[in-house]
């Protein structure tokens, strides 16, 4: 038994990952469909998004970078698949350096998104007069605010430099006030910003999606109903796909969804893994302990 | 698929590789695939600013008006931009001051408001919301009142944490501990997220992708 203690507690970190590799892995491979329930805080953006009348406006605020596609690029595609569904008109943005050229590549792939091959499921959608991808912009809460004055004077052009001015959906919108509902899809501390700069100036609602990272630091804002729903991580992001129905649209498992067998199994190894650490090493204590006393 | 997807494709499998390498040990192939990150996030974030926000906003309208009339006016905040630049000349770095001066008095004076009447006021007001209306709500007020009162006598330093001020403050250290325990168990989530994501690039864009002809 102490052997095998001292195994466990000086075990090579490798072995614990290779663990985690699996029960990564098999599950991808072989996939056991966990059953997982739509947590309130989920439920409430998404009936949020669903309430708003065809024509209504969202922006949308892609915050985020490359390394949380997991977690980010998932949620902007059900969120602009659910938009997109019900002839919501979308806004785009983008606040961080690199995230400009995801947050059109998710637009542009909802929009002309085919299933199955050659039947796009939106074939009305007009750039400029549904949607627009204003890009990146520097400045954080000076864009916030400047987008609170007017979209064309902070944006004069859009990703593709396509000026703001001749499209028919900036005729409409002229600044956030116009917008219905503001979107933060966020790797970075945006959403506090978002709350102050934007939702609570303008008086438009806000519902944010952050990596699981943030999640703990934002249910205060959500308690105080300042975020009007809470997707957090890639959890969330799989019971929003599965409140939008993801699967019927896409034609297969999306990925926050299919990702979800993955991320159980890895939480309980890592319970387990705790709980028989946790147990050798006061095993342990006990047992050098008593040899010193016997000493 | 065309050849520069699966190119990309080959180049991400062998980049993820390359940087997964240091978990056996850290290795001259992980620093290669570091250096090419930082230097590719360097150069892609470089354009992306210059491209957004330098030529749109400071070149297009003094150079290439268009149609429109050339705007003078951004030569303004270019001279305060360079000015910031200038730090890095001693002997004219306290140029930069001006520059900082009207940016950090014209940003105070739009924060301080806004963050008092966007966040702080209605936080406060929502931790102090009636209870109710059902009794589980009742109770997670009580809860959240307790654990704010207990934190604040935490980080009140002006009096000797003893007596029934340090049993106070011990109770808002079991809360702090209870909120660490919640964001380390959401960034092991995080984290195991970004892998699962790795894993299905590999699987579905690398393996299914350019080795099984599918998706």
């Amino acid at each position: 038994m102490q052997k095998f203690g001292d195994i466990i507690l000086n075990l090579d970190r490798r072995i614990i990952y290779l663990i985690v590799f699996l029960c990564v892995l098999l599950p991808l491979l072989f996939p056991m469909k966990i059953p997982f329930t739509e947590t309130q805080e989920v439920k409430d953006a998404f009936n949020d998004i669903e309430a708003l009348e065809p024509g209504s406006v969202v922006l949308i605020s892609c915050d985020y970078g490359p390394s949380t596609i997991p977690e980010n690029y998932t949620m902007y595609q059900a969120l602009l698949h659910q938009c997109f569904r019900k002839d919501i008109r979308v806004i785009a943005m983008c606040l961080v350096t690199n995230g400009a050229s995801l947050g059109n590549k998710g637009l542009k792939e909802a929009a002309e998104f085919e299933n199955p091959p050659g039947n796009r499921l939106y074939p009305d959608l007009e750039y400029g007069t549904d949607y627009a991808y204003l890009g990146y912009k520097a400045g954080g809460t000076a864009v916030m605010l400047g987008i609170g004055q007017s979209f064309t004077s902070t944006f004069p052009e859009d990703f593709e430099s396509r000026p703001l001015a001749d499209m028919p959906l900036f005729n409409e919108i002229k600044a956030l006030g116009d917008v219905d509902y503001i979107f933060d899809i966020a790797s970075v501390g945006y959403p506090e910003f978002w709350v102050s700069y934007a939702s609570e100036r303008e008086n438009v609602p806000l519902s944010v999606n952050c990596t699981a990272v943030s999640a703990a630091q934002y249910y205060p804002y959500y308690q105080s109903r300042q975020f009007r729903g809470l997707v957090g991580g890639m959890k969330g992001t799989a019971e929003y796909e599965q409140l939008v129905g993801m699967e019927e649209i896409i034609g297969r498992v999306p990925d926050a969804t299919r990702g979800m067998d993955s991320q159980s199994a890895v939480h309980i190894f890592i319970v387990l893994a705790i709980i028989v650490a946790n147990f050798f090493y006061f095993m342990k204590l006990r047992y050098d302990d008593t040899e010193r006393r016997q000493a | 698929m065309s050849f520069m997807t699966l190119l990309g494709i080959w180049v991400a499998a062998l980049l993820t590789f390359m940087i997964f390498s240091f978990l056996y040990k850290d290795n001259p192939i992980f620093k290669v695939g570091e250096a090419i990150f930082l230097g590719i996030s360097l150069g892609y974030g470089w354009c992306i600013y210059y491209w957004n926000n330098i030529f749109p906003q400071a070149i297009k309208p003094l150079f290439y008006p268009g149609d429109g009339e050339r705007n003078y006016l951004v030569i303004i905040p270019i001279i305060l931009g360079i000015f910031i630049l200038l730090r890095v000349v001693p002997k004219l770095a306290w140029l930069s001051r001006y520059s900082f001066a009207l940016y950090i008095g014209g940003f105070a004076g739009i924060a301080v408001p806004t963050e008092i009447a966007g966040r702080f006021l209605p936080q406060v007001v929502s931790t102090m919301n009636p209870f109710g209306p059902t009794i589980p709500d009742a109770i997670a007020q009580i809860i959240l009142l307790i654990g704010v009162f207990c934190t604040i006598v935490f980080f009140f330093f002006s009096l000797e944490h003893k007596g029934a001020v340090g049993t106070i403050g011990r109770v808002g250290v079991v809360f702090i501990m209870v909120a660490f325990g919640a964001g380390f168990g959401y960034t092991v989530m995080a984290r195991v997220s970004l892998l699962i994501g790795r894993f299905q690039f590999l699987l579905r864009d690398w393996i299914g992708g350019t080795m099984m002809g599918g998706g």
